[in-house]
């Protein structure tokens, strides 16, 4: 029978602590950077000039392609093309900000392509450029409407961070890497680690279905 | 600063390589594909159970399967499991007990989806021809629910193949592991992750596009059965089906919810139609007064604009199939 013992992990949950930090950090600038990105390749992506095809394609490969083979490919080969030094958190910044920008950005096509044609032409009607219709009639019901695919992907990249271990950016997978073997306690390391991952998860959902209900009350909101 | 000058011969000098890890990938996705899939239709099963510790079994498997991190769960299986069990697990072991449950916990809540679509009033027709509950799951709900589902569990596959990857951390030899040996042993790097981006690519990409034309296909079918009946409503029907199903097909899943709505609408429209047919007098009105709140306001117009707007979808859907598929 196996004799658990936690002692070792609370003597260096301050290790974990920090790692824990630094992927709420992550996921947090990945998801401020995504957004960004993502409205960006959808716009572009519905524009009729030369750019919409390089757009799709931009998401065709984010979305197709494995994560972990982009990290690898940023934090391995991009420094050479580029000829810069790349560290691990710029690696991984630049992957998870173009990446869920690319999921991102088919969520707001749908929610810009799901707002009704008709209001397009009576924004031209009163006189309205494209732009301006865009800026402040679409736009602001379009995310309204992708919210709730909008907080799926963000915990699904907060999911993906854990990634990053394997470039050794210290988050809390990586930070639990190096304490199991530290304290040749791999089984309770772990197992802590996972229930951090999980409540951490699991609140991040139960607050995403808070607002959404709200959301929903309010009647600005379609159902996933 | 000087440009990189790109050489892809080391990489393609190691094929070889390169082939024995894209069998491991291949092995990989294969096991997981299968055990998660199936484990996940015995979850969702578990899930429908009346005993409270089956359901909280089932319902806690599923949260916490996908409230982690796949890669915590193998590192977890790795590391951690043999501490407790005096097992030693192989990478490969590790890596297909991580995958395969996450994935049984994820494909089960799709199967419980598709379960749950089909009318109740199947299970009481069964029931009243005599059937068991086992029966019925499996010759009447399950065959149509999976059918149902069929473009989820395609993407749930998807996911799987690239989950794949993280076998490498274990050090499980499939393609990337194998790339990461040679950008190790060339100092090549950016080529080779190159290569692998692209295998990964040109492997998967055909199976989206795939997956997709598949689906148009049969919807075309049911389409063109009806268009020469030049019933509107029934073809106004399909027509929203069908656009339901591309747009979930395409991973457009909120468009796709709005024509499933439409769908619902449509349905609650022509049964409404058919009962108060006969009829005449105020019930008529009412039942007019019942079909306007249930679709909006110009009902003719709206049926109008769907029926050309199907017949122009079959034009251009025609164009689409008989393209050549090609990966890019």
């Amino acid at each position: 029978m196996y004799a658990w013992d936690f002692s070792p992990v609370w003597a260096n949950s301050g290790l974990l602590l920090t790692g824990f930090i630094n992927t709420l950090k992550l996921a947090l600038v990945a998801l401020v950077g995504g957004l960004p990105v993502g409205l960006a390749l959808a716009l572009a992506r519905l524009s009729n000039s030369a750019i919409s095809p390089v757009a799709g394609g931009i998401i065709k490969v984010f979305r197709t392609t494995p994560p972990l083979v982009q990290l690898f490919w940023f934090y391995f080969g991009l420094p050479l093309v580029l000829n810069v030094e790349m560290s691990p958190y710029m690696a991984s910044v630049l992957t998870f900000m173009i990446q869920s920008g690319a999921f991102f950005a088919e969520i707001f096509r749908a929610g810009i392509v799901s707002v009704e044609k008709g209001q397009w032409e009576a924004a031209c009607a009163i006189g309205m450029t494209g732009n301006q219709t865009m800026r402040r009639i679409i736009l602001p019901q379009a995310v309204k409407r992708v919210f709730p695919a909008m907080m799926e992907r963000s915990i699904e990249l907060i999911k993906t961070t854990t990634l990053v271990a394997t470039v050794s950016y210290a988050d809390l997978l990586f930070q639990t890497n190096e304490l199991a073997q530290k304290t040749f306690r791999p089984l309770e390391v772990y197992t802590v680690t996972a229930l951090i991952y999980f409540v951490a998860i699991s609140v991040l959902s139960a607050l995403g279905a808070i607002l959404e209900r709200r959301m929903a009350a309010s009647g600005e909101l379609m159902v996933r | 600063m000087m440009a990189y000058r790109w050489n892809f011969a080391a990489v393609f000098e190691n094929w070889e390589a390169l082939a024995i890890g894209a069998a491991g990938t291949l092995r990989l996705f294969v096991i997981c594909l299968v055990l998660g899939l199936s484990l996940g239709f015995v979850i969702a099963l578990l899930r429908r159970s009346p005993l409270s510790p089956v359901l909280c079994f089932a319902v806690g498997f599923i949260e916490f399967f996908r409230n982690t991190p796949v890669l915590v769960q193998i590192l977890w299986f790795y590391f951690a499991l043999p501490m407790l069990v005096h097992i030693e697990l192989s990478p490969m072991m590790a890596a297909t007990l991580g995958i395969s449950l996450n994935s049984a916990a994820y494909s089960s809540e799709i199967y419980r989806a598709g379960i749950q679509s089909i009318e109740p009033g199947q299970w009481e027709a069964a029931r009243a021809i005599g059937m068991r509950p086992g029966q019925i799951m499996r010759r009447i709900i399950m065959p149509q629910a999976i059918r149902r589902v069929l473009p989820a569990l395609t993407n749930r596959g998807i996911e799987i193949f690239k989950m794949t990857t993280l076998a490498s951390v274990v050090a499980y030899v499939e393609l990337l592991t194998q790339g990461k040996l040679i950008a190790s042993l060339n100092f090549n790097p950016l080529e080779t992750y190159t290569v692998i981006g692209a295998l990964f690519f040109v492997m998967l990409y055909p199976m989206v596009l795939e997956s997709f034309r598949d689906e148009l296909r049969r919807r075309q079918q049911s389409l063109l059965e009806t268009l020469p009946h030049a019933d509107g409503y029934i073809s106004s029907l399909r027509e929203v089906q069908f656009h339901s199903t591309v747009y979930e097909a395409c991973g457009h899943h909120l468009l796709h919810d709005i024509w499933r709505r439409l769908a619902g609408r449509l349905q609650l429209y022509l049964a409404l139609h058919q009962s108060a047919h006969e009829r005449t007098g105020p019930l008529r009105d009412a039942h007019d007064d019942y079909v306007r709140l249930a679709l909006g306001d110009d009902l003719d117009a709206m049926i109008m604009e769907i029926e050309s707007h199907m017949r122009r979808g079959v034009g251009r859907l025609e164009g689409f199939l008989n393209q050549r598929p090609s990966p890019l």
